[in-house]
């Protein structure tokens, strides 16, 4: 039924902007096999299918500066409300992540992976540990979630890992420029901490009370391998 | 009322009412049909339709809302004389009776308004099976544990063969959180303290090299963690679990018995967690220790899977238990010794006091 999908769909959306579901349901297989694939952010006003509406047209014709700026400020926004959680609210929180998007996400990982990977004999096996390392690891961390009982959005939650690896990679760069291990081990623990204290409210609040250990330990685990891969930097 | 679009566009079906999704739909006279119709408009949720009569006409979504806004006289909207109630759509769950009767039946496919039977999760509403094979939440009843069934099941680990317990009360809720948990755990911490204590003999080598004054004397003046041990624990513990696992598994059907994969893994997994603390203390570089600490590891480790397997073994084959369980006992010394070799021994370094 072709023909009558594309009537319906025109009828619909013909005049109208309407918005993209910019978060998956719960019930959209996680397993998709493209984790971080760097999706282009959906714009915060939706858009509609193609159909050649206004603030598409606007979109499509702005020059790129105006898009990559749009972009960064997204990836600002988000990552100030996922790191500063005091002043928010969880209905605050459900917003800001509303908008989810990879691409900080992305950034934080490469910067992550490239930062651990300068200066090592084979950087190449260390930024190719990092890369699986978050990747696999943010997808079995919702996939445990899920497992577990909880409910979550699959690609929220990724973002949420993804944005509290910034104080990581803030380490990592300081133990990149810094060889005292004492100063090495204080600012990775305050970094842990950091980025402990962003994930471990929103992943708890998503299983029931008597698993939240259970649900937020993988986290803590992974947090802490990759402050230790920073913190053994040579 | 036909869709203007359909007119506008060179519809080629525009005066074909069969399409139009924009006509109400004026379901047929079933009145001279035989008297067992299920309403034909069964309104599908998505899962497992009940049964249809061969007269219902196979249409989407705008047929069941416009025949039952039409109050149509033909369609007998009483207690359907099929027997609907082993018909869910879902597997191995009791069927609930879809409510007829003067409404439009609600197919039993979201068993949210009546209250599941024996096989839903607690304080679960959803059963896990409706759910096809590639999806995660399938596989929810294998995580089905708190956080206090873990700590006793970690515990219980720790005692070993002092109260071999442990087969009894997961025998009916094995768990693959503990298996698969311990495992990563367990791989990244043996690259850490196998890697710190590499790192601490380099170090006493160096002191020992400068102090003694030949400084060219050391292979390397720099450092360089060892990434492969990750790789290598990785492949080792993940494959001793779920390799092993499967293996006995294998080994254990052949002789008819009931146990599951679940149960295997469960115990393989858990019996792992006492390596974990092994690992910190094989820090110290002390040989005889290093030996000590892996040899009760392995020992209070291997008499837990043995005692908690013991009676399956028994009771599948009794004939060539004492074997089997030697295998077991032996292939789980073999890790031991794969660990104290690969990951706590300093190649070129001899340890105080007793080679590596």
């Amino acid at each position: 039924m072709a023909w009558p999908e594309r009537t319906e769909t025109e009828r619909l959306f013909g005049d109208s902007v309407p918005s993209v579901p910019l978060s998956s349901t719960g019930n959209v297989a996680p397993v998709q096999g493209s984790s971080l694939a760097p999706l282009a952010p959906p714009p915060l006003q939706g858009t509609s299918l193609g159909f050649g509406s206004a603030a598409d047209e606007n979109t499509l014709d702005e020059p790129v500066w105006a898009t990559l700026k749009r972009d960064v400020l997204t990836i600002g926004r988000n990552l100030r409300s996922v790191l500063i959680p005091v002043n928010w609210d969880f209905q605050n929180h459900q917003a800001a992540l509303h908008n989810w998007d990879l691409w900080g996400p992305l950034i934080f990982m490469l910067g992550l992976a490239i930062t651990l990977s300068a200066g090592e004999k084979k950087p190449s096996d260390v930024f190719a540990l990092v890369f699986t390392e978050v990747a696999l690891g943010a997808v079995v961390l919702t996939i445990n979630v899920i497992l577990l009982g909880g409910s979550i959005v699959f690609f929220q939650s990724l973002c949420l890992i993804g944005y509290c690896l910034f104080p990581i990679v803030i380490a990592a760069i300081v133990c990149t420029l810094v060889k005292l291990s004492w100063v090495r081990t204080l600012v990775l623990v305050l970094c842990l901490g950091w980025a402990s204290f962003a994930t471990i409210p929103f992943i708890g609040k998503t299983v029931s009370s008597e698993r939240r250990a259970l649900a937020v330990y993988p986290v803590l685990l992974m947090y802490v391998s990759i402050g230790w891969l920073a913190l053994v930097k040579s | 009322m036909g869709s203007p679009y359909a007119r506008t566009r060179d519809n080629p079906f525009a005066d074909s009412t069969l399409y139009d999704v924009n006509t109400t739909y004026v379901p047929p006279d079933l009145s001279e049909t035989v008297d067992a119709v299920v309403p034909a408009v069964v309104p599908v949720a998505g899962a497992g339709a009940a049964a249809h009569t061969p007269a219902a006409v196979p249409f989407p979504a705008p047929a069941p809302q416009a025949a039952a806004a039409t109050p149509a006289p033909p369609l007998q909207f009483t207690e359907s004389n099929l027997n609907t109630s082993a018909v869910t759509g879902q597997i191995g769950r009791p069927g609930t009776a879809p409510a007829a009767g003067g409404s439009v039946p609600a197919a039993g496919s979201r068993p949210a308004t009546a209250p599941p039977a024996n096989t839903s999760l607690p304080g679960d509403p959803d059963d896990p099976n409706q759910y096809p094979f590639w999806n995660v939440r399938r596989y929810r009843p294998l995580f089905n544990v708190d956080t206090k069934d873990v700590v006793w099941r970690v515990g219980s680990s720790f005692l070993g063969p002092l109260k071999p317990d442990f087969m009894a009360v997961t025998l009916s809720s094995p768990d693959l959180y503990g298996p698969f948990w311990v495992a990563t755990t367990l791989i990244f911490v043996t690259a850490v303290a196998g890697n710190y204590a590499d790192f601490i003999a380099f170090r006493s080598q160096q002191k020992a090299a400068a102090a003694g004054g030949d400084a060219g004397s050391i292979g390397e003046r720099q450092w360089y963690t060892d990434y492969a041990k990750m790789s290598f624990s990785a492949l080792l513990f993940y494959g001793y679990v779920f390799g092993l696992g499967l293996a006995l598994y294998f080994a254990l059907r052949w002789f008819k018995s009931e146990i599951k994969l679940s149960n295997v893994w469960c115990i393989y997994g858990y019996s792992l967690t006492i390596f974990i603390p092994m690992a910190f203390v094989c820090i110290v570089p002390i040989g005889w220790v290093r030996w000590l600490v892996v040899g009760l590891a392995t020992g209070m480790s291997g008499l837990f899977i043995v005692s908690n397997l013991k009676q399956t073994i028994y009771d599948a084959a009794p004939a060539r238990a004492v074997m089997l369980l030697g295998i077991i006992a032996g292939l789980h010394a073999a890790v031991g010794l794969l660990l104290r070799l690969y990951f706590f021994h300093y190649r070129g370094a001899p340890e105080v006091t007793g080679s590596g």
